[in-house]
């Protein structure tokens, strides 16, 4: 624990060549580092998202933030390594997956690093039956947004100079990392659907998952939002 | 052969300039209270050495001491039970708000390339607070002259916070002393850490009430932002002047 610690802290300071010994590290403990930082990290972040609303619904998303995190990963896979390819990138399928895991895990941990003043403004603010909840609900919405723009941003920075790292002839890394991130948000926006509720609306029941988890897609909701307004 | 050439100018010494000053080979024996106001540099050098244990627990002393020095100002407004109370929430928050917001602040000076550890950036944060707590103490006569002066909350509430902020961002260069010395290669996310460091402790004065006033309990548990407890203060007051 203290020598992955070690290597996550390398990482997290900017070390290309620490991010790049990770993504070629061989055997089942490069797959299960990263793995293992974004299922901590992850809930940590996810345990100060769902606080607010009530102690069983922190529960619930700190097991639901680093499954959103999996799932997206896994679902693009294949589309990581065909599209890297695509744009000239000479890196294994396994590699390209590990480097978009090792950004995933640099993201949970900038999260956790957030957690502990969010989970104490989740518990600081008016509570969900109070009369004035939902400007807490949006004011906390809001600062939950700006954790992960924040977050995201930098990990995708870094995942631009560890592409670049790995494979200095690649000429299109930055429209690799581009397009990951495209694929990243098109399915993450769909399972965080299918996974609600993350952060609790004050009116409903608190439940692992809403009880029609697959009617709908985030998009037609978006578009449905857009019409009605 | 005449050499009518004047002969040059002896070249003048030159004169040291403000960076070489602050760089004085002194600053590394001055005592840790010189160090923290005049040298910052020479203060986080001890967490590279064997002194580092001892400083960090002499910076969180003096924290405590400074925080509890201004808190006794704070406390004298209402007297009674504030008197201890006052002192106690004001280094509790302080402590509690730097607790909070340590993880993000260890997240943040990782990320602009500084060669740190967890120990540094405990002591860079220990010695922000006692800067701050050392400044408020310095207010403190100030304060005090204003506190038994007026009856008004919503004046001395602002004045507060007013010297507390002043206090807070001229200690916030010691973060800056941080980065330079540990060679951090940017130090661009520190202004926001700054702004949730704030955010956090104006919550907290919240979340400990009352601070400054007096109420029949201890804390009020009722949970409450800080802008609406600060609008909530106003207006009660103006209610109540307005009634007499």
């Amino acid at each position: 624990m203290p020598a992955l610690a070690g290597r996550m802290g390398d990482v997290l300071q900017m070390r290309p060549q620490a991010a790049v010994r990770w993504v070629r590290r061989a055997g089942l403990a490069g797959w299960l580092e990263p793995l293992l930082v974004i299922a901590l990290c992850g809930a940590v972040y996810g345990g100060a998202m769902g606080a607010w609303r009530a102690p069983l619904l922190a529960l619930y998303v700190a097991l639901k933030l680093p499954l959103l995190l999996f799932l997206t990963a896994l679902g693009n896979a294949l589309a990581y390594g065909l599209w890297g390819r695509r744009l000239g990138l000479t890196l294994p399928f396994a590699e390209c997956l590990r480097v978009v895991l090792l950004s995933f895990a640099l993201a949970a941990l900038v999260l956790a690093g957030f957690a502990p003043v969010l989970g104490y403004f989740a518990l600081a603010l008016q509570g969900p039956t109070d009369p004035r909840a939902l400007q807490a609900h949006n004011l906390l919405g809001l600062a939950h947004v700006a954790a992960v723009a924040l977050a995201g941003v930098l990990a995708v920075r870094e995942q631009a100079r560890w592409l670049r790292e790995l494979d200095p002839h690649a000429r299109m890394s930055g429209a690799v990392v581009l397009f990951w991130l495209a694929l990243n948000l098109v399915l993450g926006a769909q399972i965080s659907w299918n996974l609600r509720p993350w952060f609790g609306t004050h009116y409903l029941e608190v439940a692992f998952l809403r009880p029609h988890p697959f009617a709908g897609t985030f998009y037609e909701s978006v578009f449905r939002m857009i019409f009605h307004f | 052969m005449n050499d009518t050439t004047a002969p040059s100018a002896p070249t003048p010494a030159p004169t040291p300039n403000p960076r070489d000053a602050q760089e004085d080979p002194r600053d590394a024996t001055r005592p840790l209270f010189d160090q923290l106001l005049r040298s910052p540099a020479a203060l986080l050098a001890r967490f590279d050495g064997p002194l580092a244990g001892a400083s960090l627990v002499q910076l969180a002393l003096l924290a405590l001491a400074g925080h509890i020095g201004y808190g006794l100002v704070v406390g004298s407004f209402s007297g009674g039970e504030q008197w201890w109370a006052a002192p106690l929430k004001i280094a509790l928050g302080s402590l509690l708000s730097a607790a909070l917001c340590f993880p993000s602040l260890y997240i943040f000076v990782s990320r602009s390339g500084a060669d740190t550890s967890a120990r540094h950036v405990l002591g860079m944060l220990l010695a922000m607070l006692a800067s701050t707590g050392v400044l408020l103490v310095g207010f403190a006569p100030v304060a005090w002259i204003f506190s038994q002066s007026s009856t008004s909350l919503a004046l001395l509430a602002p004045l507060h916070y007013f010297v507390w902020i002043v206090s807070l961002f001229a200690s916030e260069r010691i973060l800056e002393a941080g980065l330079k010395h540990w060679r951090a290669r940017r130090g661009g996310l520190l202004p926001l850490w700054t702004a949730i460091f704030l955010v956090t402790c104006l919550q907290m004065t919240t979340t400990l009430r009352p601070v400054l006033g007096r109420s029949e309990n201890f804390f009020d548990s009722e949970r409450k932002l800080f802008l609406v407890h600060w609008a909530e203060t106003i207006s009660d007051e103006v209610e109540r002047k307005s009634g007499k």
